[in-house]
C-alpha cells in the first residue's frame, strides 16, 4: 500500500457510521418528550422538515467536501469562500455549536445513566445540579479524557456501536408497530399545541438531531476515495436518519398518546419500550430468564447510553479538527493546536472544548442546550450554502468537485434561505444567541484575527478582480504613465549551474532596463506541506545559492532581488512564483534535475489547461560561450522573443548573430528574412537562407555556432520537453548551447487543444 | 552485505528527537544514512486522534529538532525524515525498514509509567519482540 492509502483509511461504512452515530443520539433518545409536547404527532413532520433542510445543506457540503477533502469541513469552505470575517463566524459558530451539542449529548447520557444508577442531585449553593447534569459532568470528563489520551481502541468500536444501535431501534420499531394503535395519532396536529403552525417551530427544536453529517466533512482528509464515499455517506446518513426519526416518532405516539410521551420526558423511548414489549410478549419470560419488559427497557437504555456517548465523543473530536483548521488560518492562536508529545493528541484544544462543554452542562437544560446547538449550526449551514454559490461563481482553478449539487443554484439558495429562516421559528432567546455569536465573532475578527490572517476569501478576490475591469483607455493611459519594471525571474537551485542562468537573465534584464528576480527553489519532501516548510528552519535552503545569485547579478550591474520558494518538484511552483513575483520572463535550465526533467504528469496537464504565466527561456548550457549565435526563424512570436534575447546578448557580450531561415523557395525566403531582420532590429546580422530538411539544416549550420537560439516551434514547449516529445530533436544533437524561447500568449481553448 | 548502512530512528516528539539524536551521536559507527521516522498512528477505521495534516506538520517540527541536535554535534551524516502511517507504531517502522532496506533500528526507550503503559501500551516490548532488523537500544541519561 502507498502512504496515501495508509493515511486515508476510513471506508464508506466508517464514514456512514460517523454521520449516523452522531445524529442518532439526539432525536430519538433525548428529544421525543419535548418534541411531542411541542407539536403532538405532527412532530413527525417536523423531523421530516428538519431532515429536508439538512439534506439541502448536505448536498452542498458533499460538493465542497469532494472538492476540498481537508480537515475542518464547513469552517474551511466558508473561510476560503467568504474570507476570514465570515470564517470567524463559521469557526466559532461551529466550535461553540458542537460544544453546546456535546453538553446536550452528555446530559442526555446522564438521563440514561440514571435508569441504571442512582445519581444524586448536587447543590452548589448558587445552583443545583440535577442528577442528569451530574451524570453528564462525569460523562463529559470521561470523553475529554478519552480524546486527551487518544485511546485508539475506540477505532473499531464506532462501527459496532452504530450497527448495534440501528438494530435495536429497528427491533423497537417493529415491536412498537405491532403494539401500536394508530388511532391514537388522531388528531394528528392537536389544537393544544397549535395545530400545523407548530410544525416548523418544532423543526427548529429538533434540528439538533441533524448536526452529525457535517462531522463527516471535518475528517474528509482521512476518507478513502472521498469523491465517491463522502457524498454517499453525507447524503445517505441524513436520508436514513430522517426516515428512522419520522417512523419512530409515529410508532412512539401510536403506542401511547402524545400527551403521555410528553410526560415521559427525555427517556420516553424507555417507558414506551416497557409498554410495547409487555404488549407484544405479555408477562412471559424472554429466553426463560428475564421479563420481556425488562429486556425492552434494558435494550433501549443501553442503546440510549451508546447513542449519546458516540454523539458526544464524535462532537468533541470534530471540534478539535475545526480548531486545527482555524489555527492553520490564524483565526485562533496556533498554540491552541499544540500536539501532546506523548499521546499525539491536540490536547489543548480538547481541554478547552471540554471546559466549555462542562460549563454548558452546568449552566443549561436539555432544551436550552439543544436550541443553542441548533441555532449556531443553522448559521453555519446558511453560510455553507452561500460558500458553495461563491465557489461556483468565482470558479477558482483548483475547484474540481467530483460531486455536483443538482439543480444549482436552486438547491444552495433554498438551503441558505431555509436554514436561516428556521432560526426565525425558534425562540427570541435563540435569535439573541445567534446575534451574539455573529457580533462576537466579528469583534473577534477585528480585535484579534485580522492582525494575523494572511489570506482574503475568494469572494473578495473575485470582487476586486471585477473592479479592475476598467475601460481600455484608462488602462492604457495608466500603463503609459507608470514606469514599467521589466522583471526577469531566474529560478535557481544548483550553485553549479546558476551562474549561466543568472548571466543570461542579467543580459536580458540589462537590455530592458529591468530587474533580475532570483528565486531559490528549495525542494522539500512530498510529505511536508509547503507552508510548513516555509516556517521551518530545517528547509532554509542553501544560503550560498542566493548569495551567488546576488553576486553574479551585481557583477553585471543589474538590480537584483532574491526570494526563496518551496517546491515539491513540480513546474507548478515555478509558474506560481512567476505569477507571484510578476515576472515578465523566466529563465530556467532544462537539464537541471529537479526541475523540468522531474516534472510530473500534472505539469503537462497544467500547462495545456492554462497559459504559461510569462515568457520563458529554457537554457541548456553546453559550451559556456555565447559569442556566435545561430537564430533560426520562421517568423512566429517565439522567434521574435528569440531575436530580443539575441540582441540582449550582443549588447552584453558582443555576440555575433547569424539568422537562419529554411524556405521552400530561396528567393521568397530571402525576401522574408530581410524583412524580418529589419522588423526585429537585426539588420546587421548575417542572413542565411537555405532549403531542405529543417532539422538537418539547423544541425549543420549550428556546427560553427556556440549558441543555438530557437523560438519554440509551437505552443506547449515546456510540456513537450517534459514529455520528451519536442518536435525538433535537433536541440539534443548539437554541440552548441541551446536556448529555447517561448512567448506567453493567451490561447483560446480550441488553440490549447489543437495548437 | 549492504551497500550502504541505513539506520532507521523512530522519533515521537521534538524532545524525543533531540534526546535520541544526542544519544545516537557517539554510536554512529558505519552508519551512512540516518532516516528519522515519525509514525502517524491510524485508528484503522475510525477518525484519528488528530488531523493527519496536523500530525504531518508536527512531524516536520520533530525532524527539525533531530537535525538541529545533529548539527550541533557536528555530525554530517546524510539524514532524512520520513512520515509513515500505520495502526501499530513498531509495525509501521519495520515496514519502512523493509521498504528502504535499512540495516538497523536505533531508539531510546521512553520512560513509561505503569498507568500510562496500561492506557497507551508499552511500545518497547513490541519493538524488541517482533522485529525484522536488529534493534539497537541506545543508552542515554
Amino acid at each position: 500500500m502507498t502512504d496515501d492509502e495508509l493515511a486515508k483509511d476510513l471506508g464508506l461504512l466508517s464514514a456512514l457510521t460517523i454521520g449516523i452515530g452522531t445524529m442518532i443520539g439526539a432525536g430519538i433518545f433525548v428529544l421525543p418528550g419535548i418534541a411531542a409536547e411541542e407539536a403532538g404527532p405532527a412532530v413527525a413532520l417536523s423531523f421530516v422538515a428538519g431532515g429536508a433542510i439538512a439534506m439541502l445543506t448536505a448536498l452542498s457540503a458533499s460538493e465542497l467536501g469532494t472538492a476540498m477533502p481537508k480537515a475542518g469541513g464547513a469552517y474551511y469552505y466558508i473561510n476560503r469562500a467568504l474570507g476570514p470575517m465570515f470564517g470567524s463566524v463559521a469557526g466559532w459558530g461551529n466550535w461553540l455549536g458542537l460544544s453546546f451539542a456535546s453538553a446536550f449529548y452528555v446530559v442526555g447520557f446522564g438521563e440514561y445513566l440514571r435508569v441504571f444508577v442512582a445519581l444524586p442531585a448536587v447543590d452548589l449553593f448558587v445552583l443545583t445540579l440535577t442528577p442528569a447534569q451530574v451524570g453528564g459532568l462525569f460523562a463529559g470528563l470521561a470523553f475529554v479524557g478519552i480524546n486527551y489520551f487518544g485511546a485508539k481502541e475506540t477505532g473499531g468500536a464506532q462501527n459496532v456501536i452504530v450497527v448495534t444501535l440501528v438494530l435495536i431501534l429497528t427491533l423497537f420499531a417493529a415491536v412498537g408497530f405491532l403494539n401500536a394503535d394508530f388511532s391514537t395519532l388522531m388528531p394528528f396536529a392537536p389544537e393544544e399545541t397549535g395545530g400545523y403552525g407548530s410544525v416548523l417551530p418544532a423543526a427548529g427544536l429538533v434540528f439538533v438531531s441533524y448536526l452529525g453529517f457535517v462531522q463527516i466533512t471535518t475528517v474528509a482528509e482521512e476518507l478513502k476515495n472521498p469523491g465517491r464515499n463522502l457524498p454517499i455517506a453525507v447524503i445517505g446518513s441524513v436520508g436514513l436518519v430522517t426516515v428512522m426519526y419520522a417512523v419512530l416518532m409515529l410508532v412512539l405516539m401510536g403506542v401511547v398518546p402524545w400527551q403521555d410521551v410528553a410526560e415521559f420526558g427525555e427517556t420516553a423511548v424507555v417507558d414506551v419500550a416497557d409498554i410495547a414489549f409487555k404488549g407484544v410478549f405479555g408477562e412471559s419470560m424472554l429466553f426463560g430468564l428475564l421479563p420481556s419488559a425488562a429486556v425492552g427497557v434494558g435494550l433501549l437504555t443501553f442503546a440510549g447510553l451508546l447513542a449519546t456517548a458516540s454523539s458526544a465523543n464524535a462532537s468533541i473530536l470534530a471540534s478539535s479538527r475545526i480548531n486545527f483548521a482555524m489555527g492553520r488560518d490564524k483565526i485562533v492562536p496556533d498554540s491552541l493546536n499544540e500536539i501532546h508529545p506523548r499521546f499525539a493528541t491536540p490536547y489543548r484544544s480538547i481541554l478547552v472544548t471540554g471546559a466549555i462543554t462542562v460549563a454548558f452542562v452546568v449552566g443549561g437544560s436539555v432544551e436550552l442546550l439543544s436550541q443553542a446547538a441548533s441555532v449556531l449550526h443553522l448559521v453555519v449551514y446558511g453560510l455553507l450554502n452561500i460558500a458553495l454559490i461563491v465557489f461556483r461563481e468565482a470558479e477558482p482553478e483548483d475547484y474540481d468537485p467530483d460531486f455536483r449539487v443538482p439543480f444549482y443554484p436552486i438547491v444552495p439558495i433554498l438551503g441558505a434561505v431555509l436554514s436561516l429562516s428556521l432560526i426565525y421559528f425558534m425562540n427570541p432567546s435563540d435569535w439573541l444567541l445567534s446575534g451574539v455569536l455573529v457580533g462576537g465573532a466579528v469583534v473577534w475578527y477585528f480585535g484579534y484575527a485580522r492582525r494575523h490572517v494572511e489570506e482574503a476569501g475568494l469572494l473578495a478576490d473575485y470582487l476586486m478582480e471585477d473592479s479592475e475591469e476598467m475601460p481600455d483607455a484608462a488602462v492604457s493611459a495608466a500603463e503609459a504613465v507608470a514606469p514599467e519594471d521589466y522583471r526577469v525571474m531566474v529560478p535557481v537551485s544548483n550553485p553549479r549551474t546558476e551562474r549561466d542562468l543568472i548571466r543570461l537573465g542579467g543580459a536580458v534584464a540589462k537590455a530592458k532596463n529591468g530587474t533580475v528576480v532570483a528565486v531559490h527553489v528549495v525542494t522539500v519532501p512530498d510529505q511536508t506541506s509547503l507552508r510548513r516548510a516555509a516556517e521551518s528552519d530545517a528547509f532554509t535552503g542553501d544560503e550560498t545559492v542566493i548569495e551567488n545569485a546576488r553576486e553574479h547579478a551585481e557583477e553585471m550591474d543589474v538590480p537584483v532581488e532574491t526570494h526563496t520558494v518551496f517546491s515539491h518538484r513540480g513546474l507548478e511552483e515555478v509558474f506560481d512564483a512567476a505569477r507571484e513575483y510578476e515576472a515578465d520572463i523566466a529563465v530556467m535550465g532544462w537539464g537541471d534535475e529537479g526541475r523540468i526533467s522531474a516534472g510530473r504528469a500534472e505539469s503537462v496537464v497544467d500547462e495545456l489547461a492554462h497559459d504559461i504565466p510569462c515568457d520563458f527561456l529554457v537554457y541548456e548550457e553546453r559550451s559556456g560561450d555565447s559569442s556566435k549565435i545561430l537564430l533560426p526563424t520562421d517568423g512566429g512570436p517565439h522567434s521574435e522573443l528569440g531575436a530580443e534575447v539575441a540582441l540582449a546578448l550582443r549588447d552584453a557580450v558582443g555576440s555575433e548573430i547569424r539568422l537562419l531561415h529554411v524556405a521552400d523557395d530561396r528567393e521568397e525566403g530571402e525576401e522574408f528574412l530581410d524583412e524580418w531582420a529589419n522588423a526585429n532590429g537585426l539588420e546587421d546580422a548575417e542572413l542565411v537562407v537555405r532549403t531542405g530538411d529543417v532539422e538537418k539544416v539547423i544541425e549543420e549550420e549550428s556546427q560553427d555556432a556556440t549558441l543555438l537560439l530557437m523560438g519554440a516551434v509551437s505552443e506547449g514547449l515546456l510540456s513537450r520537453l517534459v514529455g520528451g516529445s519536442l518536435v525538433y530533436d535537433v536541440v539534443y544533437d548539437v554541440d552548441a548551447s541551446v536556448i529555447i524561447a517561448e512567448k506567453a500568449r493567451h490561447r483560446s481553448l480550441l488553440e490549447r487543444l489543437f495548437g | 552485505m549492504k551497500l550502504t548502512e541505513t539506520v532507521v530512528v523512530p522519533v515521537a516528539s521534538p524532545d524525543d528527537a533531540t534526546t535520541t539524536a544526542e544519544a545516537l551521536v557517539p554510536h554512529l559507527g558505519d552508519a551512512e544514512r540516518l532516516v528519522f521516522v515519525y509514525v502517524v498512528e491510524k485508528a484503522g477505521g475510525a477518525p484519528d486522534k488528530a488531523s493527519v495534516e496536523q500530525r504531518e506538520e508536527y512531524a516536520a517540527e520533530v525532524f527539525e529538532a533531530a537535525q538541529e541536535a545533529l548539527d550541533e554535534a557536528g555530525v554530517d551524516t546524510e539524514t532524512d525524515g520520513r512520515v509513515v502511517y500505520g495502526t501499530s507504531v513498531p509495525g509501521a517502522v519495520f515496514d519502512l525498514c523493509d521498504e528502504i532496506d535499512a540495516s538497523s533500528v536505533a531508539l531510546v526507550p521512553r520512560p513509561t509509567s505503569r498507568l500510562l503503559g496500561l492506557l497507551v501500551g508499552d511500545r518497547m516490548d513490541a519493538f524488541v519482540q517482533d522485529n525484522n532488523v536488529p534493534v539497537v537500544v541506545l543508552p542515554h541519561d
